[in-house]
């Protein structure tokens, strides 16, 4: 963790080292998540670093609490009579509001969120999606053996996102011919786009998303189909329709819910595995140990940095936090809290004890987890039936992207070709 | 045994079906049908599970009870 003068804090638009801390002031750090060098080069331990020091900090830049142990963000997530969701990122872009997003219902608090959570959860139930298990297997193999000859490849754009843009086309009840045009408009969304210094990429990126999506609703309220946009244009709430501006809001939550973390997902297991040679042949060797492999990845790239906004003034586990304070909750750091898990900094393909919370816990707990299981458990299983023992490329970036979600940008692997296992 | 499923508490993550589908069941919504039963019966045989559905449940919704 970096010292600095205090008044390096001011030169905002640098990139600086991840958490400078001020000596004098020990919860006080600087963490950029917009401008970050370092949070984009080890994110993970710069929170491992945090989950080290102080239980709550406070980053001036742009102003927000964040809890570092396990304990304290799960009693967080769990509050929502204290923290509320209806601004659900701390990124100054989005305070600013200069993107006029909005998510349903992850930006609303109880009681009215239940009574539109009730609408997305029997879609994405276990059982419904246990059923896609077959159609992920197909996809995936598909995916792998075009990779295999060349001998290398870029797993993010080639394996992880391919697949799950499919799964998903597939599932909402959209034209897989268009798959990879609002694939891209969801990347942008979540990821955001380097040259957008006003977030007008972004902006167009919603517009463009949120218009095409209300087509297809509008398209299924006159022709219903077997789909998820059918779900949600038949969907009540207490006993009356919604809006076509409510269901599109739906959509575009499961869009940004539903892609770019699943994709980011399978691609630190791979990324992980081309490093952890032992994991790799032991799940090879033995696929009933892809989801142990899945369930640490999970935990020890957790990806998510919840948002939450103050509603009172409160002392909450010793942090005095002001109404409309914001309040980041990093489940990386939670992860990797050595109160825990026993040996939290190593990854243990046979760790007993895996409680982790990787899709948050609380009213707003990941909906979609079911189907992100199902992707990831099935498709890291076809990946390495297919692709023989691989490992990073000489010249392999291991940056990643962190915008409160975070994720590989690449990925670059190679093996040997000609030896494939089937 | 005894356990139950604390109905506040169950949010869906399902750790426990994935535990034991038959043990521990499902409604339509994905969360546990055993939290609006009170104190369930299990047979002793299934305790490896039990306990494993106690330690996985990220919101510590199963309790034995006696």
């Amino acid at each position: 963790m970096t010292a600095t003068e205090p008044d390096a804090a001011e030169t905002a638009g640098q990139a600086r080292g991840a958490v400078d801390v001020v000596n004098e002031r020990p919860n006080l750090i600087q963490l950029d998540f917009e401008r970050d060098a370092e949070l984009r080069r080890d994110h993970f331990g710069v929170f491992e670093r945090l989950a080290d020091g102080p239980s709550f900090v406070y980053s001036e830049t742009p102003g927000f609490w964040m809890f570092t142990k396990a304990e304290n963000i799960e009693a967080a997530l769990k509050r929502t009579d204290l923290f509320s969701n209806r601004q659900m990122s701390a990124m100054k872009r989005d305070r600013e509001k200069r993107v006029p997003y909005k998510f349903i219902p992850e930006q609303l608090d109880p009681p009215e969120h239940g009574l539109y959570r009730k609408i997305i959860t029997p879609m994405l139930s276990p059982a419904r999606m246990k059923r896609l298990e077959p159609r992920v297997r197909e996809v995936a193999r598909g995916l792998a053996e075009a990779m295999l000859s060349a001998g290398r490849g870029e797993v993010v754009a080639e394996f992880s996102r391919p697949l799950v843009v499919h799964v998903f086309t597939e599932l909402l009840g959209l034209p897989l011919s268009e798959a990879n045009t609002f694939g891209h408009l969801a990347r942008t969304l979540v990821v955001g786009d380097p040259n957008d210094d006003d977030g007008s990429i972004v902006g167009k990126a919603f517009t463009d998303l949120t218009d095409y999506l209300g087509g297809y609703l509008e398209a299924r309220r006159v022709q219903p189909r077997e789909d998820l946009l059918t779900g949600i244009v038949q969907a009540e709430v207490n006993g009356e329709p919604i809006t076509l501006e409510r269901q599109a809001e739906i959509a575009l939550l499961l869009f940004v819910g539903g892609l770019e973390t699943t994709v980011a997902s399978m691609s630190y297991l791979v990324r992980h595995c081309a490093d952890d040679t032992a994991t790799q042949d032991a799940i090879r060797a033995d696929p009933t140990l892809v989801p142990a492999a899945v369930e640490e990845s999970l935990r020890f790239y957790s990806q998510i940095s919840m948002s939450r906004q103050v509603r009172v003034d409160t002392e909450f586990e010793g942090c005095p936090m002001k109404e409309g304070d914001y309040l980041v909750l990093p489940l990386a750091a939670a992860g990797r809290d050595t109160a825990a898990f026993a040996d939290a900094r190593r990854f243990d393909l046979h760790r007993q004890d895996n409680r982790h919370i990787a899709f948050g816990v609380g009213p707003h707990r990941c909906a979609g987890s079911h189907l992100a299981r199902v992707e990831m458990y099935a498709a890291m299983d076809e990946f390495h039936k297919v692709i023989p023992s691989y490992r990073h490329t000489v010249d392999a970036s291991r940056d990643d992207y962190v915008v409160g979600v975070s994720g590989p940008l690449r990925v670059d692997i190679e093996w040997d070709s000609g030896q494939g296992t089937r | 045994m005894k356990i139950t499923v604390d109905d506040e508490k169950c949010m869906g993550h399902a750790r426990c079906y994935a535990v034991n589908e038959d043990l521990f069941p499902l409604d339509d919504e994905g969360y546990s049908s055993l939290r609006t039963d009170g104190a369930v019966d299990v047979p002793d045989a299934q305790a490896a599970d039990v306990e494993s559905a106690i330690t996985l449940c990220p919101e510590r919704a199963i309790e034995r009870a006696g």
